[in-house]
């Protein structure tokens, strides 16, 4: 059958943009659509160590939510990831935004702090996680020790093991590392408001603060929407520091304990207490995501609609 | 004048607070940094010397003697590989979602975006049954593959939106020119993405060289260890020498720290051109 120019050209364009996009999206659907998948799957059966036992419907489920062992752990856990999100919320994202502010005010050596506020986003945790350990050891640490020098001694403590300080301890180490990130954003974001804007209002005899509040924040709107989904993401998804930090228990007596702490004790056991159950983990990891998921688009959507209003 | 010295003040006042945060932001890093060159009997000296008087690289050479160079090693090719990878999919693939008009293209953006927000934590469980199924865990290939595939979003997030600040003419010239699509690609358009490749390419390399939690459950043997992993048995090796453990640190935070700072004008442009846009 001959083909006709028009038919040709249809095809060979369709060809191209198989050729093209096709490699991706099999890499993305192998190796991530369809493992998370397969765990949602996962979550419907027994498991004997990494061997499928037989089918029990939602009975995983059950456990994880509402069961005696389980269920008070991972509500623990979560309330931890809560308070994490809003902590987060206010230190690193509104950190950031007024950080960004500063920054693009061009102070004297900006582009050196540009450069300085975002060298810890590219550490690894570990690392920072570390790093941080050794700042708030009891004995050595530099913070118990500059608070000695300067005569604050009663305010030294075992950062850590307090049950009171651990959580804030480890929200504070990862604003630290992360605080550079919103930053940047932020500072894009205000350097894209036309400067007529800021400059007439600063005729007007607007204050700093009036600035900030009416003009700069609604304007930066779009930026926000991202931080804030992404520190959502990232709150529900908190593993590194806790487990560098506080270890896989989320020491002192589950004080620091994360869903994701949670959910790798239960699918992968625990040297301690060696405890596995395969089939709860994936059922704890498909909740998680749900959530994650649900809320995270929910919020955006909000965000994004607030957007529209400003 | 009144005026004029309120200006002064306030950008005085600003540069406090900045060099402020620049002293909070890096002083754990040279901190680190002075400790792990100095001899370890003086590592817990008080007051601490911010300057070395004494320079020694021992604490290196036990790192050496304990296989560093293999880690390094490994890391450094999980992390090229995958940044090359990803970005000739990725730009090829964000190419022709920016020039093409096809069916099921927006439906390519939104698996995209979808796979971007699913968090790595839970792919763990199920990823490791998939790759053990296809008997690559413990295997350098293994990590390669699945960082890759977890980072092409982003790279075509970024590349995406800056091609798509390219005017298609630039392209549509260079064809009737008598260049072919893959050369016009080639020749004139990636030429102009440099800050996106950049941008890309980095998000892509602090994620592979840093990566832990896929790295720890993939890996056993000592021989693919990638650095994180081996810090990560070091804290445990090592207990309360700081001095191995600070250096070793070190060999990790150095290289990305100057690949970024010798990259950032075009980081942050590049950053601001893509992820920004959403």
């Amino acid at each position: 059958m001959p083909v006709s120019p028009k038919q040709a050209r249809t095809l060979k364009h369709r060809s191209w943009v198989a050729f093209l996009v096709l490699p991706p999206i099999v890499f993305m659907s192998l190796f991530v659509v369809y493992p998370i998948l397969s765990a949602f799957a996962y979550a419907f059966y027994e498991w004997r160590g990494l061997a499928r036992g037989e089918f029990v419907g939602l009975a995983n489920f059950r456990e994880v939510l509402f069961g005696a062992t389980m269920a008070p752990v991972v509500w623990n856990a979560f309330s931890h990831n809560v308070q994490t999100l809003i902590a987060l919320m206010i230190i690193q994202n509104g950190g950031g935004f007024l950080l960004a502010w500063l920054l693009y005010k061009e102070p004297f050596g900006f582009r050196f702090h540009r450069v300085a506020v975002f060298v810890p986003v590219v550490l690894s945790t570990i690392i920072v996680g570390f790093l941080w350990k050794l700042f708030l050891n009891p004995n050595f640490g530099l913070v118990n020790q500059a608070l000695l020098a300067v005569g604050l001694d009663f305010l030294a403590r075992p950062w850590l093991g307090d049950s009171a300080t651990a959580l804030g301890a480890l929200i504070l180490a990862n604003a630290w590392h992360f605080i550079g990130f919103p930053t940047l954003v932020y500072l894009a974001g205000m350097q894209r408001i036309p400067s007529d804007i800021i400059e007439a209002a600063r005729l007007d005899g607007t204050s700093e603060w009036q600035l900030l509040k009416t003009i700069i924040w609604p304007l930066v709107a779009p930026s926000t929407t991202i931080l804030f989904t992404l520190l959502f993401i990232g709150a529900f998804n908190w593993f590194e520091i806790p487990y560098v930090m506080a270890g896989l228990d989320g020491s002192p007596y589950g004080n620091t304990d994360v869903l994701g702490l949670v959910f790798y004790r239960t699918a992968f056991g625990n040297q301690s207490a060696s405890i596995q159950n395969f089939g709860q983990g994936s059922a704890l990891a498909t909740l998680i995501f749900l959530f994650i998921v649900v809320f995270a688009s929910m919020l955006t959507l909000w965000l994004r609609r607030r957007e529209i209003q400003f | 004048m009144h005026y004029r010295r309120e200006i002064v003040l306030r950008k005085l006042l600003s540069f406090c607070v900045n060099v402020f945060i620049a002293v909070v932001a890096l002083a754990p890093i040279v901190w680190g940094l002075s400790t792990s060159l100095k001899p370890t009997q003086k590592i817990l000296s008080l007051p601490p010397e911010i300057i070395p008087s004494e320079i020694t690289f021992v604490h290196y050479r036990t790192l050496i003697a304990q296989n560093m160079l293999t880690y390094v090693g490994n890391s450094m090719i999980v992390s090229l590989v995958t940044v090359m990878l990803c970005l000739t999919i990725g730009t090829v693939a964000a190419y022709s979602l920016s020039r093409f008009e096809f069916k099921g293209r927006s439906l390519v953006l939104l698996i995209i975006i979808a796979v971007m927000s699913i968090p790595i934590a839970s792919l763990i469980v199920p990823s490791y049954t998939l790759m053990a199924s296809i008997g690559l865990t413990d295997k350098l290939v293994g990590l390669i593959v699945l960082y890759t595939a977890y980072q092409l979003p982003i790279v075509i997030w970024i590349m995406y939106a800056y091609i798509g600040t390219i005017p298609r003419e630039i392209d549509n010239a260079a064809m009737i020119d008598g260049y072919s699509r893959l050369a016009s690609l080639r020749k004139v358009v990636l030429p102009l993405c440099g800050p996106g490749l950049i941008a890309s390419g980095l998000f892509v390399l602090t994620f592979a060289w840093n990566d832990f939690v896929v790295a720890a459950v993939m890996i056993t043997s000592d021989s693919v260890k990638t650095l994180p992993v081996a810090i990560y048995s070091f804290l445990g090796y090592f207990g309360r020498e700081w001095g191995p453990l600070l250096a070793s640190s070190m060999v990790s935070i150095i290289p990305v720290i100057a690949i970024f700072i010798l990259f950032q004008r075009y980081f942050l442009s590049g950053m601001t051109g893509g992820s920004v846009k959403g």
